[in-house]
C-alpha cells in the first residue's frame, strides 16, 4: 500500500476492484466504514460523507455496502479479466471530460516528457503489439496471436548529449526552458509560461505546441533530437492516442459492464480529480492473478496519477494482501528475483552478473569487467535530471550493508576490492525465472530434487493442483511446516485426484516426506507487518503444542547443518547468519530484528540509526535496509510501541503506533499532498487541507515523515524537486518503459479466452490485428487451452470470510467448518434454468487441465454478461477444500491453468472457461 | 448493573460471521455438523438450536422499485434471543416453574437445575421469535454472555502496558465486558450498553440523512415495540416483515 489503512477514512470516494474486503479483509472494511461514516470530517462528493464504488463479477458483501448516486447503487459487474479494458474506459473518460488535476499533472507526471522517436503504440502499430516486437518462432498457440518479446530500446524517453559526454539526460521540458519569472526563455513574447501550459490539445498553450515552439525558436536542437524530430510525442500525446480508443462501447462489450452504471461509476470517481478531493482504490487478487496482473495495477495507477490521488491522505493504490503477513515476506526477499529490501537478486542469464569464470586468465587485470561492478551499475538508474533525489542511486550502500550482514567476518572495514568480489561471488545467482509454476515445471522435469514447504499448501492452492501433485511426486525428499497434515505433507497417501490410495500404491512413492510441526502466529514471538508496511511486533499468547517450534528455531537449525556440511565451502563458512551470530541455537525474535535493522562495524552491538547512514564501504550491516532506523538505539525497537493518540486536524497516520517503513513514513510519495509550485517542485500548501500529510512549518516539514521532499518554492535551498523519489526522473511515470508488455496498459485476453473463436481483438486498432492474448506470457501447455465453443462458461475462484487459503488452517476448526461446510459454485439464475440446476445441486465443472464437483448456488447476485452480441455465463468457485480436515472437497485449482502475469508469472487463478453438468 | 442493551445494526454489518464464532467460542458450543442446504446466501446453520444462540441470517429480495435495487438487496442481521422487557417465555414459565427469570442487567436468562427438573419446553411455544431451543434434556438460548458481566474488569489490562494509554473500548459503553459477539465485531455494527444510551445512538442513526439516503425505510426496531420494547434494539435497514420479524406494533 501506498498508504495507511487509517488514513482510507479521510478518503472521498473508495473503488473496489479485484478485492473483497468485507469477506477477506473485515478488519479492513473497519476503516472504509469510517470513510462512509464520516468519522475524520470528510465531505465527500456531496458533502455527505465517503462514496463506495464496488467492482465485481458478482455482488459481494463488500457490494452489500455500496454506496447510491443518481439513484443507483455504485456496484458494476465486470466480466473477469477485463480490467484493463473497465478501468482505460474511465481514464479516457477522465481525459475527455478534463477531469484530470491537471497542475498536479504537469508538474508531478511525466506527461511532459518526450518519447524516443522510434516509439509506437498499439494505436500506431496495428497489430495489437508496441514497437520493437520480436516474435518467437516456436509460437505454442498461433490462434490466439504471437508469443515472443520485445526490444526496449524504443521505450525510453528521447535523449540527447548533455555537455558531459557520458551523462544522458531526458528532455524535461518541465524545467529546462524557463527564465526567472517562469515565462519562456525564447525572447519572444510567445505567452507561454509555467502557469498558462495546458495537457487539452485545443488550448492555445497546449504542452505538444509549446515543444513545437522550442524547436522553431531553436532551444530544442533538431541535431542534438536526431534525425526524426517530428514525429517526436510527449507522454502525454502518446496517452492521448493510446486511451482514446476505450471508448464506452467498446468497454461496455468488452466487459459486460452496466453502461448506466459505468457512466455513474465514471463521473463519480473522477470527481476526485479536484485538488481537495480524493480517491483510493483498493485491489487484491482478484487484480493480480491475471497474465496481465501487473499492467492492471499500471492501469490503477495511471487512473491515480491523472486524478492527483497520489501521496495524499485517503488517496494512494492500496493493494490488501492475501495473508497477514504478506507485506513482510516480500520485504524480507520472498520472492525469487530480490533479496531482502527489494535489492535484484543477481540473475545467472544476465551476462553483467553472471558467476565469475575462474578459469579466466584476466581475473585482477585492469580493466576486466568485476561482476560486483557490473551487477551493481545495472541496479542503480542515472540521475536523469540534477534536481530530482533518485533514491535507488543508493543501491551499493544498502548490497554492501546486505553482504556485510551475511559475511561480517569476511568483508572487512573498509572493504577491499578483493573482498567484494569474493563476496558477491558467494551469493547464489538464480538461473532466470524461477517462480512457483516454474519451480513445480521444474519438479515435474526432474531438475528440483527437494522442495522446502513453509506455510504453503501447493496441492490445494497451486494452480492446476493435479498437476502440481504430480510433481510433488517427483521429487526426493519434501520438508514442509505446518500446524496440520495437509494435502500437500500427505500427497503420498492419496491419488493426484484425491482418493486413498492402498498401501502398494503408496509404497510406490518413493519421495521422503519430513513434516515439521509448526507453532501458530499466537505460540510465538515475532512481526506481522500489514499491508500498510506497519512492522508490528506481537507477544507469544500460550505456549506451542507438542513438539511445535518456532520457525526461526527450525530453520536456525537447517541453516547450522547446511553450514556444516558445506565445511569446504568459502561462502558457507564464512557465513555469519545462524548460531555461530547469536550465539544460542534459538535466537529471540527480537534479536533478529536487531540484525534486520542494521549494525555499524566499528563498535559492538551498535544499531545504525536510519537507512540514509548505510555505508557502501564495509562500515555498516543491514539484513533489510528499507526496516533501518526499526531498532534505532540498543533497547528501543519501535515496532514494539502502542501509542494510539493522533493530533487532529491531519491525516491520521497514528505515527507513534508500531513502526513503518521506511523511516516511519505512513504515506509514500506525500510530497504530492501539496500543490505544485510551478513546474517540477512543490509549494508549501496542502492539496487538501482538512487532512494535510505535511506542512511546512516555518523551517521545516511536519506531520508524516516527508518522502525526500527539497524546502518548498521561495525558501532557501529549493531546487524544484519532483516528488517521486524512487524514480530517476523524479516523477510519476504515465509511460512505464520498465514493464514486459508495454508501457501503457492493453487490453489482452486471458489465455482461456471466451472471444477465442473468433480470432480477433476487438479493441480498435484501425483494421483490427489478432493479438488476443498477452504477447510475452510463457505458455507452459498449449494443448490445455480452453477454446470457447467446448468450454463456453467463465469461471473465477474466490475466498470467504470464513475459510483461510488452502483451507488446513480453517478446514480443521469445526466452528467455520459449520459455517462454510461444502465446496459450492456461485451461478446465475439464467445458467441454472438451463442446465436444470436448483439451488444446492451437486455439479461437476470441467476444464481443459480437469474437472471438480461443487454444490450449485443459483444466485441473482451473478448476472449474464453481454460480451459483443454473446450471452455468456460466468460462475465463481470457492476454492479452500481439499481432501483433509474435518470438511473435504475439491480444490478449483484443479480447474486453473499453468499461466502466469508476463512480468511476474503469478498464477492466472481469476479466468479461465469450464463447462458445468448437473451430476 | 442496570438497565442495558445490545444494538445490532444492520446499516453495518458486512455478515462476518465473526459473532457466530465468538459466541460458540466464549459460551463453549460445539460445532454443527452441517451442509450446504441452499439457503439465501451463506446461511448457516438453518436456525438456531440449543448449541448455537446466534445466528447470522442472510436475506434476499429480488429486484424492487427503482435501479437502487437493480441487483435486489442482499440484508444480513444477527438473530438470537431478543430479551424483552416483558418476556412471554417468563410469563409463561412463572405459571409453571419460574426457571426463567431476568438478571440485574435485565437480560432474560433460564436456570437450568429447574429447566432440567421440569423440562417442560413450554416457554418455546411461548416465544413470538423462535428463539429458545431444547437439547432434550432443558431450554438453551443466549443468555448476553452472563458470565462476562457483572465481574468488574481489571484497570491494568485495559491499559496499553507500554504507552499507558487506554485501550481501545469503543464498543463499551458501560465498566463491564461487552457480551462476546459485541467485543469481535470489526463492522462496528454492535454495541453494548445503557438501554437508554443505545437507544438514543440508533434514534441519531436513522436520523442520519447519509444512513436515510441509501436505505430510506431504515427504521429503529425493539426500543418501544414490538411486546413493549427489548434489549436487543435493531436498526433494520428494511421494514421487519422483510427479516420476518413481528411488526413493531405487535402486542401479546
Amino acid at each position: 500500500m501506498t498508504n495507511t489503512w487509517t488514513d482510507i477514512g479521510t478518503s472521498d470516494v473508495i473503488l473496489i476492484i479485484g478485492a473483497n474486503p468485507a469477506e477477506n479483509h473485515p478488519m479492513a472494511f473497519k476503516h472504509i466504514t469510517y470513510a462512509l461514516e464520516n468519522k475524520y470530517g470528510n465531505t465527500g462528493p456531496d458533502g455527505n460523507g465517503a462514496k463506495l464504488i464496488v467492482v465485481d463479477p458478482r455482488y459481494t458483501r463488500s457490494a452489500s455496502k455500496a454506496s447510491i448516486w443518481n439513484g443507483r447503487q455504485m456496484y458494476c459487474k465486470m466480466r473477469s479479466g477485463t480490467d484493463i479494458a473497465f478501468v482505460n474506459g474511465m481514464i479516457n473518460y477522465v481525459i475527455q471530460n478534463k477531469k484530470y488535476d491537471q497542475p498536479y499533472v504537469l508538474n508531478y507526471s511525466t506527461a511532459g516528457f518526450l518519447v524516443n522517436e522510434n516509439f509506437k503504440g498499439p494505436a500506431e502499430t496495428g497489430d495489437g503489439k508496441f514497437s520493437g516486437f520480436i516474435p518467437d518462432a516456436s509460437q505454442p498457440v498461433p490462434t490466439l496471436g504471437q508469443i515472443g518479446k520485445y526490444d526496449k530500446s524504443s521505450w525510453n524517453y528521447a535523449t540527447f548529449v548533455s555537455s558531459h559526454p557520458k551523462a544522458f539526460k531526458a528532455v524535461n521540458i518541465a524545467t529546462d526552458f524557463w527564465d526567472a519569472s517562469g515565462n519562456c526563455s525564447c525572447g519572444t513574447s510567445c505567452g507561454f509560461s509555467k502557469d498558462t501550459l495546458s495537457l487539452d490539445p485545443a488550448s492555445q498553450y497546449y504542452i505538444g505546441k509549446f515543444r513545437q515552439h522550442l524547436l522553431e525558436v531553436g532551444l530544442l536542437n533538431t541535431t542534438d533530437l536526431g534525425p526524426n524530430v517530428a514525429n517526436q510525442r510527449t507522454v502525454w500525446e502518446h496517452v492521448l492516442l493510446h486511451y482514446a480508443r476505450y471508448d464506452k462501447n467498446t468497454v461496455i462489450n468488452l466487459t459486460g459492464a452496466d453502461p448506466l452504471v459505468y457512466d455513474d461509476i465514471c463521473e463519480l470517481f473522477s470527481i476526485t480529480g479536484q485538488s481537495d478531493k480524493v480517491g483510493t482504490i483498493l485491489y487484491a487478487m482478484g487484480t493480480t492473478q491475471h497474465t496481465v496482473g501487473v499492467q492492471n495495477i499500471r492501469a490503477y495507477s495511471t487512473l491515480q496519477i491523472l486524478l492527483g490521488n497520489m501521496g495524499k491522505s485517503g488517496g494512494g493504490i492500496n493493494a490488501q494482501r492475501g495473508e497477514s503477513n504478506v507485506q513482510g515476506s516480500t520485504d524480507h526477499g520472498l520472492l525469487f528475483h530480490i533479496l531482502p529490501g527489494y535489492l535484484a537478486q543477481p540473475d545467472a542469464t544476465i551476462p553483467g552478473d553472471a558467476y565469475f569464470d575462474r578459469t579466466d586468465p584476466l581475473i585482477g587485470e585492469p580493466g576486466h569487467p568485476l561482476q560486483p561492478a557490473s551487477y551493481i551499475k545495472r541496479c542503480t538508474p542515472f540521475t536523469a535530471h540534477q534536481n530530482e533525489l533518485n533514491w535507488w542511486s543508493n543501491f551499493k550502500k544498502y548490497i554492501v550493508s546486505l553482504m556485510k550482514c551475511y559475511w561480517w567476518d569476511a568483508l572487512g572495514n573498509p572493504a577491499t576490492a578483493e573482498q567484494l568480489q569474493a563476496v558477491y561471488d558467494w551469493i547464489p545467482k538464480i538461473p532466470g525465472h524461477c517462480s512457483h509454476i516454474q519451480i513445480f515445471e521444474d519438479m515435474l522435469a526432474g531438475t528440483i530434487k527437494g522442495l522446502i514447504a513453509f506455510g504453503t499448501n501447493p496441492a490445494v492452492g497451486g494452480p492446476n493442483s493435479i498437476r502440481e501433485r504430480e510433481a510433488l511426486r517427483k521429487l526426493d525428499w519434501l520438508v514442509i511446516s505446518e500446524l496440520w497434515e495437509n494435502e500437500t505433507a500427505s500427497f503420498w497417501r492419496y491419488s493426484t485426484t484425491g482418493e486413498p490410495l492402498t498401501s502398494e500404491q503408496m509404497a510406490a512413492i518413493q519421495t521422503e516426506v519430513f513434516l515439521l510441526p509448526a507453532a501458530a502466529h499466537m505460540e510465538k514471538d515475532g512481526h506481522v507487518v500489514n499491508s500498510a508496511r506497519w512492522a508490528q511486533f506481537r507477544y507469544k499468547a500460550v505456549e506451542p503444542p507438542g513438539d511445535a517450534e518456532h520457525e526461526i528455531k527450525m530453520i536456525n537449525r537447517i541453516f547450522d547443518a547446511c553450514k556444516a556440511a558445506g565445511a569446504n565451502d568459502y561462502g558457507m563458512t564464512y557465513l555469519t547468519l545462524g548460531s555461530s551470530w547469536y550465539g544460542t541455537d534459538d535466537p529471540s525474535a527480537d534479536l533478529l530484528d536487531l540484525e534486520i535493522n542494521g549494525l555499524k562495524a566499528s563498535s559492538t552491538l551498535t544499531p545504525v540509526d536510519k537507512f540514509a547512514n548505510l555505508k557502501a564501504d564495509g562500515s555498516t550491516s543491514s539484513a533489510c535496509w528499507v526496516y533501518c532506523g526499526m531498532y534505532p538505539s540498543l533497547g528501543t525497537n519501535l515496532s514494539k510501541r502502542r501509542i494510539n493518540t493522533q493530533a487532529p486536524g491531519m491525516a491520521p497516520i497514528y505515527s507513534q503506533w508500531a513502526w513503518a517503513w521506511p523511516v516511519n513514513r505512513r504515506i509514500i510519495y506525500n510530497g504530492a499532498s501539496l500543490l505544485p509550485c510551478g513546474w517540477g517542485g512543490v509549494s508549501e500548501t496542502p492539496a487538501d487541507q482538512h487532512h494535510p500529510v505535511i506542512w511546512w512549518n516555518e523551517s521545516a516539514w511536519a506531520g508524516d515523515v516527508h518522502d525526500g521532499v527539497a524546502n518548498p518554492h521561495g525558501y532557501s535551498g529549493h531546487s524544484e524537486r519532483s516528488p517521486f523519489i524512487m524514480r530517476n526522473e523524479g516523477h510519476a511515470r504515465l509511460h512505464g518503459m520498465g514493464m514486459a508488455e508495454g508501457p501503457y496498459p492493453e487490453h489482452y485476453e486471458p489465455l482461456d479466452t471466451p472471444l477465442g473463436h473468433r480470432g480477433k481483438n476487438p479493441v480498435p486498432y484501425g483494421a483490427g490485428h489478432s493479438q488476443l492474448i498477452n504477447p510475452c506470457i510463457k505458455i507452459y501447455e498449449p494443448d490445455k487451452v480452453g477454446d470457447p465453443r467446448n468450454y463456453p462458461i467463465i469461471g473465477t475462484t474466490y475466498r470467504v470470510s470464513e475459510h483461510w487459503q488452502a483451507g488446513a488452517a480453517t478446514r480443521h476448526l469445526p466452528w467455520l467448518c459449520e459455517l462454510m461446510p461444502d465446496v459450492v459454485v456461485e451461478m446465475s439464475m439464467e445458467l441454472a434454468r438451463s442446465k436444470g440446476i436448483n439451488n444446492g445441486d451437486w455439479v461437476r465443472i470441467e476444464t481443459m487441465r480437469g474437472y471438480m464437483n461443487a454444490r450449485a448456488l443459483v444466485t441473482n447476485r451473478f448476472k449474464t454478461f453481454r460480451i459483443f452480441g454473446e450471452t455468456r455465463h460466468e460462475v465463481g468457485i470457492w476454492w479452500h477444500w481439499g481432501y483433509k480436515g474435518i470438511k473435504t472437497g475439491h480444490s478449483a485449482n484443479r480447474l486453473t491453468p499453468h499461466v502466469g502475469d508476463a512480468n511476474t508469472r503469478i498464477p492466472e487463478y481469476k479466468a479461465f472457461l469450464c463447462r458445468i453438468e448437473k451430476l | 448493573m442496570g438497565d442495558k442493551a445490545i444494538l445490532i445494526d444492520t446499516t453495518k454489518c458486512t455478515a462476518c460471521r465473526g459473532c457466530q464464532v465468538a459466541c460458540k467460542n466464549w459460551n463453549d458450543l460445539p460445532a454443527e455438523n452441517t451442509s450446504f442446504f441452499g439457503g439465501p446466501g451463506y446461511q448457516n446453520p438453518k436456525d438456531l438450536s440449543s448449541i448455537t444462540f446466534t445466528l447470522v441470517k442472510f436475506f434476499w429480495s429480488g429486484r424492487r422499485g427503482a435501479d437502487v435495487d437493480a441487483y435486489g438487496n442482499w440484508q444480513f442481521l444477527k438473530y438470537g434471543c431478543m430479551h424483552c422487557l416483558n418476556p412471554r417465555c417468563k410469563k409463561v414459565c412463572d405459571t409453571l416453574y419460574k426457571a426463567i427469570y431476568q438478571d440485574t442487567d435485565g437480560f432474560v436468562q433460564i436456570n437450568q437445575g429447574i429447566c432440567q427438573a421440569a423440562n417442560c419446553n413450554a416457554c418455546i411455544a411461548g416465544c413470538p421469535f423462535g428463539v429458545p431451543k431444547s437439547n432434550g434434556q432443558s431450554v438453551l438460548k443466549c443468555n448476553a454472555c452472563i458470565s462476562r458481566r457483572g465481574y468488574s474488569y481489571p484497570d491494568t489490562l485495559r491499559k496499553d502496558p507500554v504507552s499507558g494509554n487506554p485501550a481501545a473500548s469503543s464498543w463499551l459503553i458501560g465498566p463491564e465486558l461487552a457480551p462476546a459477539c459485541v467485543s469481535t465485531c470489526p463492522a462496528g455494527a454492535l454495541k453494548y450498553g445503557d438501554r437508554s444510551d443505545i437507544i438514543a445512538l440508533a434514534t441519531a442513526r436513522v436520523a442520519d440523512p447519509k444512513v436515510r439516503a441509501k436505505f430510506p425505510e431504515v427504521n429503529v426496531y425493539g426500543d418501544t415495540g414490538p411486546f413493549g420494547g427489548l434489549r436487543v434494539i435493531s436498526i433494520l435497514t428494511r421494514k421487519p416483515g422483510f427479516y420476518s420479524l413481528p411488526p413493531k406494533s405487535a402486542k401479546y
